[in-house]
C-alpha cells in the first residue's frame, strides 16, 4: 500500500510539473488559441450536417483603445460602418455624461474625428450655442451611415446619417462632423400612432432613405431625400401552427384579447447593395433569418434554417439541457455576392452564398484575441477583410481571409456568374487544400456537365451530395445510351417480358394442377 | 407438399396456401421459415444499398446492417409473440410456431420483389422516383393484405374479428413498447445508484 502511494503521489507530481510547463509554454507562444479548422454545414437529405473545413480566417488585429479627449475605449457600442476607403466609423454610448459619440478611425485604431456635440458651421465658428439642430447632443443613437460621393472617392464630400434613437431622428452631417439637417418624424397620418424610434438608416443609390424602427414591425419606412414619407416595404409575415390554432378554439373570447397578439418577427438590422438588394436579417424565429429584398419588398432569398439552432444537453444524468437558437444581428455582403451574417447567439460569423448555402462560419464567444463577447456589428475592408465589433468589451476585431477562404469566395463567385470553365481552375485548386468541400465538387460537376461529360458529373454530383444535379447528368446519359442501342433494349426488353409471361404462365399451370388436388382430394383434416 | 409448392401456392391461391400450413401441421418443416425470414432481411439490406443514387433514401455509407436488421426482427417477433398470446384467449387455432410461419409466408412476395424493384430504379432519375417509391408500396400493402388473409384463414376467424385482432394487437405492441421503455429507463436508475453507491463506499473507506 506504501509503494503504491508513493508511486501515486509521484505521478501526480510529476503531471502537475508537466501541467505548469505547458501553461507556460502557451502564454509564450500566443494570445490567440490556434485552431486548424474552422467549419461548415452541408445538408444530405433533411438533417444538417457539419464538416470540418481549413481555417477561413485569421485574426490580423485588435483595437482595444485608441487616443479620445473623452474616453479611450467604446463603451457600449452599437453599431459600425465602414466607407470605400477603409473608415471604419464607430457609434457608441461612450463618454461624456452617457451621450452618443461618434468615432471615425482606420483599421489600426488610429482616429481622424470625434464627434459629440452636434452643431451647424456658423455657430461652431462663433462658438456659440447652436439652436437649429433639435439637441446638441446624441441620445442613444444606434445605427449609422456614411454616403460616398457618388462623383468618387473625395472623403471632403462624405456625409454621415445617425439614428439617433433617443431624440427620435435621423441626423445629417457633412463630413467635418457639422450639422446640416435632421430629418424628423414625416407629417404623414398614416404613422401618426408610431413612435419615430429610428435604429438603423441606410439609403440607396436612388436616394431613399431606408429606416428601421425599434419598435416597429411594418418593415423598412421609406422617405425621399426631402424627408417626406413615401411607404414602407418588406414586412415579415407570421407563422401559426396547428397546435396554436387548436389552442385559439379552446380559448374564450375575452382571454384571446387579453393575450399578447402575434407579431411577425421583426428585422434586427439590414443593409442595401450597389444594385439596390436589401439584405436583412430577421430575429426570434427559427428559420428563413435572411431575406433578400428587392426594391418591392418581396424576399427572393431561398427559405432555409440559416445559422445554428441546436439543443446541447448540459447534464448528462438527467438529459437536461439549453436550446440555442441563431440571432443574428448584423449583415454584409461583399462585391462577389457573399453574405456575412453575424450571429450573436453563439458570436459565429456565417458565410452565405447566393443560393443560401453556408461556405463557412468562424469565430465563437470567448475570453481570447479573436473571440467575442457580445459581437454587435460587422463590415468589411475593401481588402474582404472582416471586421467585428464587440458590444460588451468594445474591441474592433479584423479578421483576414486565409487562401482557403480566398478561393473559397472567387470560386463561389465565378460559379454564379456562369463562368464555368474559369471557376473549375479555383475549385481543382481548392480541392487540393479541402477533398471533402462539398461546393467545389458541385461546381466542377457542373462544368463537366457543360461539357457533356455525363459519367465525370455524376461521380462529381454524387460528391457533392447533390440529387438533383446526378439526376440531370443521369437523364442525359440515359438519353446518350438510348439513343446509340435503341434497337438492342427494344430486343431485351421484349425478351424479358415474354420470358416473364411465359414463366408465369407455367407455374401457374403446376400450382393450379396442385390446387384442384388439394381442393378434390380434402388436404384438409377437418 | 414440399415447401416449395407452399410457398407458390401462397402466391397464386393465398387461402389454401395458407391452409396448407396448418394441413399437415405435424410433419411441417420449419426450416424454410426461418430460411424466407432471413431472405426477407437480406433482401430488404440489399435493396437498400443497391437502390440507385438518385432514388435511394438514404446514404449507403451510413447504413448500418445490424440496426435494420433489428428494426424488422424485433417488430417481426413482438407481433408473432403478442399476436398469439392475443388470439389463444380468443378462439384462435394457431400454435406461436405457425403465427410466425404465417407471417413469414406472407412476405414471400417482398422477398421476390424487392430486389427486381432495386434493379429496376437504375433505370430512374430523382424526378421519375415516385415509380419506384410506388411500386414498393404496392408490394408492401399486398404483403399486408396477405397477413389478414393469413390471420383469417389460419384461424378460420370472419373479417370483423380478424381486424379486431390486428388492432388489439397492434396496441399491445404499443403498451409492450411503453413498458420495455419504462424498464429500460429504470433499470439504468438503479445501476447508476448502485454504481455509485459503490464509488462513494469506496472513496469514504477505502482510499
Amino acid at each position: 500500500m506504501k509503494t503504491l502511494n508513493r508511486i501515486l503521489s509521484s505521478v501526480l507530481v510529476l503531471c502537475v510539473v508537466l501541467a505548469m510547463f505547458a501553461g507556460f509554454n502557451t502564454r509564450v507562444a500566443s494570445a490567440e488559441i490556434q485552431v486548424t479548422h474552422d467549419y461548415h454545414y452541408i445538408e444530405p437529405g433533411d438533417e444538417k450536417s457539419k464538416m470540418a473545413i481549413p481555417k477561413a480566417y485569421t485574426v490580423r488585429n485588435t483595437v482595444s483603445s485608441f487616443k479620445s479627449a473623452y474616453s479611450t475605449s467604446f463603451k457600449e457600442p452599437t453599431d459600425m460602418f465602414i466607407d470605400d476607403n477603409d473608415n471604419i466609423y464607430v457609434v457608441d454610448f461612450g463618454a461624456p455624461n452617457n451621450n452618443g459619440r461618434v468615432t471615425k478611425m482606420n483599421m489600426w485604431g488610429e482616429v481622424s474625428l470625434e464627434i459629440v456635440e452636434i452643431r451647424c458651421r456658423e455657430c461652431a465658428e462663433a462658438d456659440t450655442r447652436c439652436t437649429h439642430s433639435k439637441s446638441a447632443t446624441l441620445n442613444k443613437p444606434q445605427g449609422i451611415y456614411v454616403m460616398d460621393d457618388p462623383d468618387g472617392n473625395r472623403e471632403a464630400d462624405q456625409h454621415m446619417f445617425i439614428a439617433d434613437t433617443g431624440n427620435e431622428r435621423v441626423v445629417h452631417l457633412d463630413s467635418k462632423g457639422y450639422w446640416v439637417e435632421d430629418f424628423l418624424k414625416p407629417n404623414d397620418e398614416s404613422i401618426a400612432d408610431y413612435p419615430f424610434d429610428v435604429k438603423k438608416v441606410y439609403i440607396n443609390n436612388n436616394g431613399i432613405m431606408y429606416l428601421l424602427l425599434s419598435t416597429d414591425f411594418q418593415g423598412f419606412m421609406t422617405l425621399n431625400s426631402k424627408g417626406e414619407y413615401i411607404t414602407n416595404t418588406g414586412m415579415t409575415w407570421t407563422t401559426t401552427s396547428l397546435a396554436a390554432l387548436f389552442k385559439n378554439w379552446f380559448t374564450k373570447d375575452n382571454e384571446l384579447l387579453e393575450r399578447a397578439t402575434l407579431v411577425a418577427p421583426p428585422y434586427s438590422n439590414f443593409m442595401i447593395d450597389d444594385s439596390g438588394w436589401i439584405y436583412a436579417t430577421i430575429i426570434s424565429t427559427e428559420e428563413n433569418q435572411i431575406a433578400k429584398l428587392n426594391t418591392s419588398g418581396t424576399n427572393i432569398y431561398p427559405p432555409n434554417v440559416y445559422g445554428r439552432n441546436f439543443y446541447e444537453i448540459t447534464d448528462m444524468t438527467t438529459f437536461d439541457g439549453t436550446y440555442y437558437i441563431s440571432n443574428f444581428v448584423d449583415i454584409t455582403v461583399d462585391d462577389q455576392g457573399i453574405i456575412y451574417a453575424l450571429d450573436n447567439m453563439l458570436g459565429n460569423v456565417f458565410l452565405y452564398d447566393q443560393e443560401g448555402n453556408n461556405l463557412a462560419y468562424f469565430g465563437s464567444k470567448g475570453t481570447y484575441r479573436g473571440r467575442f463577447q457580445n459581437p454587435i456589428a460587422i463590415g468589411l475592408l475593401s481588402d474582404t477583410s472582416v471586421v467585428v465589433l464587440d458590444d460588451k468589451t468594445g474591441y474592433v476585431t479584423t479578421f483576414a481571409p486565409t487562401d482557403f477562404c480566398t478561393l473559397v469566395k472567387e470560386g463561389s463567385y465565378l460559379y454564379f456568374e456562369a463562368e464555368y470553365e474559369k471557376a473549375r481552375a479555383v475549385w481543382t485548386k481548392l480541392l487540393e487544400l479541402d477533398g471533402n468541400y462539398v461546393y467545389a465538387h458541385k461546381a466542377l460537376g457542373k462544368a463537366y456537365f457543360k461539357e457533356k461529360n455525363y459519367d465525370m458529373a455524376m461521380y462529381e454530383y454524387k460528391l457533392a451530395r447533390n440529387t438533383e444535379g446526378y439526376s440531370l447528368a443521369f437523364e442525359k446519359k440515359k438519353g446518350e445510351i438510348t439513343d446509340d442501342y435503341f434497337f438492342l433494349i427494344v430486343l431485351i426488353i421484349i425478351v424479358v417480358i415474354v420470358g416473364v409471361v411465359i414463366g408465369y404462365r407455367a407455374v401457374k399451370k403446376y400450382i393450379d394442377k396442385l390446387h384442384v388436388k388439394i381442393t378434390t382430394w380434402g388436404g384438409d383434416e377437418e | 407438399m414440399n415447401p416449395v409448392q407452399i410457398t407458390l401456392m401462397t402466391i397464386f391461391h393465398p387461402m389454401d396456401g395458407f391452409n396448407q400450413i396448418k394441413a399437415n401441421r405435424e410433419n411441417f418443416s420449419y426450416i424454410p421459415t426461418i430460411a424466407i425470414f432471413i431472405l426477407c432481411l437480406v433482401a430488404r439490406v440489399l435493396s437498400l444499398y443497391l437502390t440507385s443514387y438518385s432514388v435511394s433514401t438514404v446514404d449507403p455509407a451510413r447504413i448500418n446492417v445490424i440496426t435494420e436488421c433489428i428494426m424488422i426482427a424485433v417488430p417481426a417477433v413482438a407481433w408473432c409473440v403478442l399476436h398469439y398470446a392475443i388470439t389463444t384467449i380468443s378462439s384462435g387455432e394457431c400454435k406461436l410456431r405457425e403465427v410466425f410461419a404465417g407471417l413469414a409466408y406472407a412476405f414471400v412476395p417482398y422477398m421476390l420483389c424487392a430486389l427486381p424493384i432495386a434493379l429496376f430504379s437504375h433505370l430512374y432519375s430523382a424526378s421519375s422516383a415516385a415509380t419506384i417509391y410506388t411500386l414498393e408500396g404496392i408490394v408492401l400493402a399486398y404483403c399486408v393484405f396477405q397477413v389478414i388473409l393469413s390471420i383469417k384463414t389460419m384461424n378460420d376467424f370472419t373479417m370483423k374479428k380478424t381486424f379486431g385482432m390486428i388492432v388489439l394487437t397492434i396496441v399491445a405492441i404499443a403498451l409492450c413498447a411503453v413498458l420495455v421503455m419504462l424498464l429500460y429507463g429504470l433499470t439504468g436508475q438503479l445501476i447508476r445508484t448502485i454504481y455509485q453507491f459503490f464509488r462513494e463506499f469506496i472513496m469514504i473507506y477505502i482510499s
